[in-house]
């Protein structure tokens, strides 16, 4: 979809992409990662001619992008702005429809699309279409600067630090809205950053770049488990094992579950200890198979059974969910000390389990010293 | 209470106003108990309708066109195009606005001479630069990153001049073109001596044959003129910026 093909970018003496070649293929979302200054910036301006390239070329679906009318060209890609850049005296509503305004859209469709908009990412229409900028929070300027860029429904998106200027518990929740939203839009996104859990959390893949050269282009896990060099290695920090199980979705790593009713529970507490083999967590759940507590094995081979006495459970608190990443699995069940952790749904009935020493293996496996 | 306070003053004042105007009788009435004993109170040569008509069309014509040349002035100089003359045009409208206007009208009468339109050239001349003066300085405030947005979002040149730079510099823009209006009222007086007539007409008049009645119809006149046309602006400008706090 996009292609860079040995772009240099010089400011005058300074060079801020040095020779850049990679590729973002259609409905990824690619991440571009880096210290300040390093060129993320140059990098994006160069697809939606903002930039000229000082030499090689930028393709878009196979074109040159230097083939097609600049102006047009930019009302085809949606663009985020790092700091915002909303205009400041257009309404909220103005400035969602400012790119179907330069198409020509009737002003009927035009206002149509922009309620779609602003319900998409989550502002009441009727309450938010007359405010100015002003008079938006961060994390809503933040939101109606990228319902200004999906508003003419643009194939491509380019997003400068779109999350940047909130803190860090709304720039969360901005994340994973935005997740879903891509999940269902699945726009092909070049999307700059340099936080690093922002990068994980959304990348397809990530590009990790320092001055102007590209480290490394790999999947987030595959980033982590491996750095290309000293520099990403240190970039991702020592605490790259646990930032990949952020990378790993709970419902693509999830065991069966063993279930029990609480009758059976009662003859399963006398169950022998045996010859010590392997016992299972049993799940205990309700008449509507919601969880409502567990039979933990017991650990002491001496014990003569197999199970210790009945533990209630708030759902809640010990299960997870399946799109939840490996991360917080292990942050549950290094919290309640458990094995495992049931994966629940939403009306609190057992899927399946994450098990401690399934984490552990696939840690193991990917993971390079 | 308060609102229709706000409604009824200015209504009552341009009654009173008109009254002064059209009303021969009136006028002699309230000139008389401020400056008694004179001859004569009403200037009989023109009526005081008419000066106040030649005047506005003196003001009209000049400030439309030093709004108009002024704005499409500042633009050009702050396009690719025009830079270079940036620099120039900028010194010159901010050094020639400390002339005094009387001053500038002095100068005009020998190189253009007398009547109309030579006064509608000098009146233009002056108060075009406080016009040019806030064109630029408006579009050069204009936020460097919001032109950014409006180039990322597609906008062509002419496009980010209507929709973005225009709209975020009218303020200071209106501004400019309200200082001009109000000073090219006043400036305006001074065209009687050039023979451009308008309500100088009345107070040089006044001046000559040492008639403060005459004086005092002319400058109040004048006065309520600029007073009122600078209260209308402002109205309007706080019409058109109420609703966004930026
Ligand atoms: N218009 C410009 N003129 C000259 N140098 C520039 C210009 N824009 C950027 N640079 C330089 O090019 C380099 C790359 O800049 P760029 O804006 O792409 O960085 P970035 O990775 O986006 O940084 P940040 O994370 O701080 O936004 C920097 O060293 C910067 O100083
Ligand atoms: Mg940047």
């Amino acid at each position: 979809m996009i292609e860079f093909r040995n772009v240099v970018k010089h400011y005058g003496g300074q060079t801020a992409v040095d020779s850049v070649s990679f590729s973002i293929a259609r409905a990824e979302v690619c991440v571009l990662i880096g210290p300040s200054g390093c060129g993320k910036t140059t990098t994006l301006k160069l697809i939606n001619r903002m930039l000229e390239p000082s030499s090689g070329e930028v393709l878009l679906d196979g074109y040159p992008v230097a083939s097609f009318e600049p102006e047009e060209l930019r009302r085809g890609i949606g663009y985020v702005i790092q700091s915002v850049g909303l205009f400041p005296h257009m309404s909220v509503a103005e400035n969602v429809g400012i790119v179907p305004r330069l198409v020509k859209w009737e002003r009927s469709r035009r206002e149509r699309r922009t309620d779609e908009l602003l319900d998409l990412i989550g502002l009441d229409p009727a309450q938010y279409r007359r405010k100015y900028p002003s008079e938006l929070s961060g994390g809503e300027a933040q939101r109606v600067g990228v319902a200004r860029a999906l508003a003419a429904d643009p194939p491509v998106l380019l997003m400068d630090e779109p999350f940047g200027a909130v803190d860090p518990l709304n720039r969360e929740t901005l994340q994973l809205e935005f997740a879903a939203l891509q999940r269902k839009l699945r726009k092909t996104v070049v999307f700059v950053t340099h936080d690093l859990d922002e990068a994980i959390r959304l990348a397809d893949h990530v590009v990790i770049m320092r001055e102007g050269r590209i480290l490394q282009h790999d999947q987030p896990a595959q980033v982590l488990a491996s750095p290309a060099n000293e520099f990403v290695r240190q970039f991702v920090g020592v605490d790259r094992a646990l930032k990949r199980l952020a990378c790993f979705e709970v419902g693509d790593h999830m065991k069966r579950a063993e279930t029990i009713t609480r009758e059976e529970s009662r003859n399963r507490l006398n169950e022998p200890n045996g010859d010590g083999g392997y016992h299972p967590i049993l799940w205990v759940t309700n008449r509507d198979q919601a969880l409502v507590g567990m039979l933990e094995p017991e650990l002491n081979r001496r014990s003569p059974l197999a199970y210790r006495p009945y533990v209630e459970l708030h759902p809640a608190e010990v299960g997870v969910r399946p799109a939840a990443s490996l991360r917080e699995a292990l942050s549950r069940i290094l919290g309640q000390g458990l094995r495992a952790v049931p994966v629940i749904n939403d009306e609190g009935r057992v899927l399946g389990e994450v098990r401690l020493s399934d984490i552990e293996e696939l840690n193991q496996t990917g993971i390079t010293r | 209470m308060k609102r229709i306070g706000a409604f009824v003053l200015p209504v009552l004042l341009v009654a009173g106003f008109s009254v002064f105007v059209w009303s021969e009788g009136v006028r002699e009435l309230v000139l008389r108990s401020m400056f008694p004993g004179r001859i004569s109170y009403i200037y009989e040569r023109v009526t005081l309708a008419r000066l106040l008509s030649q005047h506005v069309a003196l003001v009209a014509v000049s400030s439309g066109l030093a709004a108009a040349v002024g704005v499409a002035l500042g633009v050009f100089v702050t396009r690719p195009i025009g830079r270079d003359f940036h620099p120039i045009v900028q010194d010159i409208s901010s050094v020639a606005q400390t002339f005094p206007p009387v001053a500038v009208l002095a100068l005009a009468v020998p190189a253009i001479g007398f009547g109309f339109a030579p006064s509608i050239v000098a009146l233009f001349v002056y108060s075009i630069l406080p016009v040019i003066n806030n064109t630029i300085s408006g579009l050069d405030s204009v936020d460097p990153a919001v032109i950014e947005a409006s180039r990322g979002m597609g906008m062509k040149r002419g496009q980010i001049l209507w929709l973005t730079e225009l709209p975020l510099a009218a303020r200071v823009i209106f501004a400019g073109i309200r200082t001009s209006l109000v000073i090219n009222i006043g400036t305006a007086t001074v065209g009687a001596v050039v023979g451009a007539g308008g309500l100088g007409t009345v107070i040089v008049s006044g001046l000559v044959r040492d008639n403060s009645a005459y004086v005092f119809t002319g400058a109040a006149t004048a006065a309520f003129l600029a007073f009122g046309l600078d209260f209308v602006i402002g109205r309007i400008q706080n019409r058109l910026y109420d609703a966004r706090s930026d």
